[in-house]
């Protein structure tokens, strides 16, 4: 099915250009098997991973010890304190100074320890103080994040996932809806196995993230797909292309569009997670940093990678597309012999497949897709500025003009 | 640059509907302004600041200490869990902002809340224990001796009683002490002396009844015991030593001693301390917020003593509140509760059987309300007290997260600083800095000129989210975090997919052979069908976490719905008119500056033929 694209590959200017001007032409439903297998390969990987290292829960999730250290007469500063406790080995989740002048004292909160750990925290901390360990108040603390917060959570993506389904069947179509909800959880479970693979900390800020990712991964998907949908609305009328070229073609025109998107949105995460916390040691933002930069990723991925082709996939098992796809490799054939030879077998192969069951199903078709306003409908030129840009002679016109 | 299509057509149509720009510069102004004499009006007319979080500015912090009646036993860890939920989702229901609740060690609960500006008595309240009764009146007298206090000063000291009144009720509840209550409020005693509410001066407080009749002394504990009435001006004097006694030791004594002796003021018996009124099955003694005694000087007041019997409803029957307005009164603010259909027999019961007697609305120690019962009603009621607006939520919150496992008094409260240090706030924004630079260093690489189209979008939505969280954090207590801010910085960066879809579409149109002027409006048709669609599912995932999720998700999910909402008013009102209006000029005609590539010559002929 990809014959007539390739054949113009070599004559094309750089791949830069190429993508600026949305003339690309990248194969990814023709070679969608070898992505399907390449994230499932490392969906099964990071499950792996997943199952056998598990999550490290911060001390929001988890709880730990707070240590409470009278600083009324300490000339010791809280930064010290939390120095001299994270020199002790102590990953400080937090510290605060409490109260003023003689009641005034610090509260330094660490994730889970064990008890040696924490003794010999308590000891360098009042070493640093200059306080007796005594003094010091050592004490568990529970975890932040309730389970009515996980509970409450889970029940309103639930909710979400179903109205975004609905969401998108009504706007665009089922199949569109299932691959969009399927390249979400693809998104979602691959962000949380490379969070899990790196071991950070989960933290409110990596739920945060997660969430952030959901309506990232649903936003570019439903980009891609309004493209797609504009493209193949008129397609069963025609015999130019088979279903699966024109989900491809609207692919490829997006192409630039999901890149600079990406772009931007992934310019500020990355400053953030290698700037930030690389350089500069913003403990706290890496959590979040972590998953949004792999999230992005992965779900601009998804949505040209995966989603699109799932629904190629699913729509070539209807029967609507699966004869014009015949038609159109019928009308290819009979263009390699005599035209009239290829009226003769578009005509019978429409009248084999029973012609007015087929128109039917194509008005069915477009009955679902949104027109586009009718004062712009009124140009014929609509149909050729989707497709023409991207093939036909046109292509090598316009390179030679520059 | 003809159009393939016929040269008139196009024209005529760009003509038509050419878009006059100028009413949404107006329109983005008029938003602008309003948002920031609302944010500046907000702060007092200071520059606005955001709400910011406990990690960027710390805020108050509060600890409660949990006391069991009867045990020295420290509650269970799943009744702390219990109680750290119930008080989580109080102090979440006062606005956006993230509090922070945990338990500290085995009976201690923390409540860290950002800001300078905290309700100090609303946060102590959330660990009100909210048990709510609904007990029927023996007897009422009428406590004067407020008022008495304040004519014979001159100079009203209403302040006590004036907290009580003005307060919503507050956590007290009298250890109903009957004559079979020497066995029970021994432990209980125990244990308040310790809770640091009471006031523990040095003076030994009596733990037991027994240890309260000898500190009073056997006439007045012998005289009080034979009470059944109020007492004559004779026996009155020998009572006088209950006017000494605390709070606590009060609420050692049984119900109708309280209810007679006189020395026995409304202060003291709302200063009880919290945790008895629990028991259902025992009369009670309670008192109801001062009213005033005259019309003309609010600070006298007086207050309304009840004798109660055991009560049947609970607050446990009552299976949502909120809040309403007073029928009579709009102004008046009230709480209709609705009973459970096992809370609904009770109460149909209770009013049937009690037709035309008072019946008292008790909230931990202090009775709200003591209506008489008019007619049999049986799903609902309604609470009504005297309650302000802010008053009434609360205790419709209360209501609505149920009564708290145990009973807790406020240990500490304490100013807190912020949990990261400066130098991290500072490595943060720094880091968010050159984010956006990138961003922007990228737009005008890719863009040229229609980077400043994408510069100026990204600044008119700084210039309107930053009023609206600044409002908002003074409004409903919507706070930033650092993490928020990070989460502003990737949102706008995600929204700004807005202005991409739109460019893009420009370039394709053109690319498809149109020149600037006819492919700016063409491709706004479609790229805004994109928008919409894309957003629709942003807003579709704000709402739904916002209505259903709790704590830090909900926060998330405003600051979702914010940015989404303000990426499209900017690209609707600020952007798109300005693609309209420099696609008039040459600027974006010019493809080295634009960056815009208008097939126009060749390539639509060449279409042309093939059409």
């Amino acid at each position: 099915m990809s014959t007539k694209q390739t054949g113009r590959g070599e004559k094309r200017p750089n791949v830069f250009s190429q993508l600026y001007r949305g003339e690309t032409d990248f194969q990814f439903v023709a070679h969608r098997k070898k992505f399907y297998i390449a994230s499932a390969v490392i969906i099964a990987a990071l499950a792996v991973v997943m199952l056998t290292k598990g999550f490290v829960l911060g001390i929001d999730f988890a709880g730990g010890v707070q240590y409470n250290v009278p600083a009324g007469e300490t000339s010791a500063s809280l930064d010290d304190v939390e120095g001299a406790a994270a020199s002790a080995g102590a990953d400080v989740a937090s510290g605060q100074v409490v109260g003023s002048g003689e009641d005034r004292s610090y509260i330094v909160r660490i994730g889970e320890l064990s008890t040696d750990e924490a003794a010999s925290i308590r000891e360098a901390i009042a070493a640093e103080a200059g306080v007796g360990t005594d003094e010091i108040s050592v004490s568990e603390v529970s975890a932040t994040w309730g389970e009515s917060v996980s509970r409450q959570a889970l029940i309103a993506l639930g909710v979400f996932l179903v109205l975004v389904g609905v969401f998108i069947w009504v706007r665009f179509e089922r199949r569109m809806a299932i691959a969009a909800l399927a390249a979400l959880i693809h998104d979602l479970v691959l962000t949380a196995g490379f969070y899990a693979l790196v071991g950070f900390e989960i933290t409110p800020s990596t739920i945060v993230g997660m969430l952030t990712i959901l309506g990232y991964s649903l936003y570019d998907t439903v980009v891609v797909f309004d493209k797609v949908q504009e493209n193949t609305a008129q397609l069963l009328q025609t015999r130019n292309k088979t279903f699966a070229e024109g989900v491809n073609d609207a692919i490829n025109q997006t192409l630039m569009r999901s890149i600079n998107t990406s772009l931007i949105g992934v310019l500020p995460v990355a400053a953030l997670l290698f700037v930030g916390v690389g350089l500069l040691g913003v403990g706290t933002l890496k959590d979040l940093a972590l998953v949004l930069f792999v999230g992005m990723i992965v779900g601009a991925y998804s949505s040209i990678f995966l989603a699109a082709p799932w629904v190629v996939d699913m729509a070539e098992r209807a029967a609507v597309i699966r004869r014009h796809n015949q038609k159109v490799a019928n009308k290819r054939s009979g263009a390699d012999d005599e035209k009239p030879a290829r009226k003769g077998a578009a005509k019978a192969a429409d009248k084999g497949s029973g012609k007015a069951a087929d128109e039917d199903d194509d008005r069915l078709v477009l009955a679902k897709s949104d027109e586009l306003p009718l004062e712009l409908l009124e140009e014929p030129e609509k149909a050729s500025s989707g497709s023409g840009g991207a093939n036909r002679p046109g292509g090598a016109k316009k390179r030679k003009r520059r | 640059m003809a159009s393939v299509t016929g040269a008139d057509r196009p024209r005529k149509k760009i003509q038509r509907k050419r878009l006059p720009v100028a009413p949404y510069f107006v329109a983005l102004f008029l938003v602008l302004a309003i948002l920031w004499v609302a944010a500046l009006a907000g702060s007092g007319w200071k520059f606005p600041t955001p709400k910011l979080g406990l990690d960027l500015q710390g805020g108050l912090s509060m600890t409660l200490t949990a006391y069991q009646q009867g045990s020295d036993e420290p509650p269970s860890a799943e009744t702390m869990e219990q109680a750290r939920q119930i008080i989580e989702g109080r102090v979440n229901s006062t606005g956006v902002s993230e509090p922070e609740v945990y338990v500290e060690g085995t009976e201690n609960i923390v409540v860290n809340v950002a800001g300078d500006d905290i309700d100090e008595q609303a946060l102590r309240d959330v660990g009100a224990p909210a048990e709510l009764r609904f007990r029927i009146v023996t007897n009422s007298v009428a406590d004067t001796s407020a008022l008495e206090e304040q004519l014979a000063e001159e100079a009203p000291t209403e302040e006590p009683t004036d907290a009580a009144a003005s307060e919503e009720p507050t956590a007290e509840t009298s250890e109903e002490p009957t004559a079979d209550a020497s066995e029970t409020p021994s432990e209980e005693a125990t244990s308040e002396a310790g809770s640091g509410q009471a006031p523990t001066t040095d003076e030994d407080v009596a733990a037991t009844l027994d240890e309260v009749w000898a500190k009073v002394g056997p006439d007045a504990a012998a005289t009080a015991q034979a009470l059944t009435a109020a007492p004559d001006e004779a026996t009155g004097a020998l009572l006088e030593p209950f006017g000494t006694l605390k709070p606590e030791e009060v609420a050692l004594l049984p119900a109708s001693v309280q209810f007679f002796i006189p020395q026995i003021t409304c202060e003291t018996l709302d200063a009880r301390p919290p945790g008895a009124v629990q028991q259902p099955d025992i009369e009670v003694t309670a008192c109801q917020a001062p009213e005033p005694a005259a019309a003309d000087d609010p600070s006298l007041t007086f207050q309304y003593k009840f004798l109660l019997q055991p009560a049947t409803v609970l607050g446990s029957d009552v299976t949502s509140a909120d809040v309403g307005t007073d029928q009579a009164n709009l102004n008046q603010f009230v709480v209709n509760v609705q009973f459970s259909t096992e809370g609904a027999e009770k109460w149909g019961a209770l009013t049937t059987e009690n037709l035309q007697s008072q019946v008292a609305i008790v909230l931990d120690n202090e009775v709200v309300s003591a209506p008489t019962i008019q007619e049999v009603s049986s799903n609902s009621t309604q609470i009504s007290g005297e309650f302000t607006a802010d008053e009434a939520n609360q205790l419709a919150d209360q209501l609505n997260f149920g009564s708290l496992p145990t009973n807790f008094v406020v240990e500490t409260v304490n100013e807190v600083t912020a949990t990261l240090g400066v130098d991290q706030l500072e490595a943060g924004v720094f880091a968010m800095a050159i984010g956006l630079l990138l961003v922007i260093i990228y737009c005008f690489v890719y863009y040229r000129v229609i980077g400043f189209v994408v510069l100026g979008s990204l600044v008119v939505a700084a210039a309107i989210l930053y009023p609206t969280v600044a409002l908002l954090g003074t409004q409903i207590g919507f706070t930033m975090t650092l993490a928020g801010i990070a989460g502003f910085v990737v949102a706008v960066g995600i929204t700004a997919d807005s202005f991409v879809v739109y460019f893009e579409r420009i370039k394709e149109e053109m690319a498809g052979g149109r020149s600037v002027r006819s492919a700016v409006p063409r491709a706004w048709v479609r790229a805004r069908r994109t928008i919409l669609s894309a957003s629709a599912v942003s807003m579709i995932s704000a709402v739904v976490l916002y209505i259903l999720a709790i704590g830090p998700v909900r926060g998330f999910a405003f600051t979702l719905g914010l940015s989404t909402v303000v990426d499209l008013l900017v690209v609707f009102v600020f952007t798109h008119p300005l693609a309209e209006w420099m696609a008039r000029g040459r600027v974006l005609s010019n493809h080295h500056l634009s960056g815009l590539h208008s097939k126009a010559t060749p390539a639509t002929a060449d279409a042309a033929a093939k059409a």
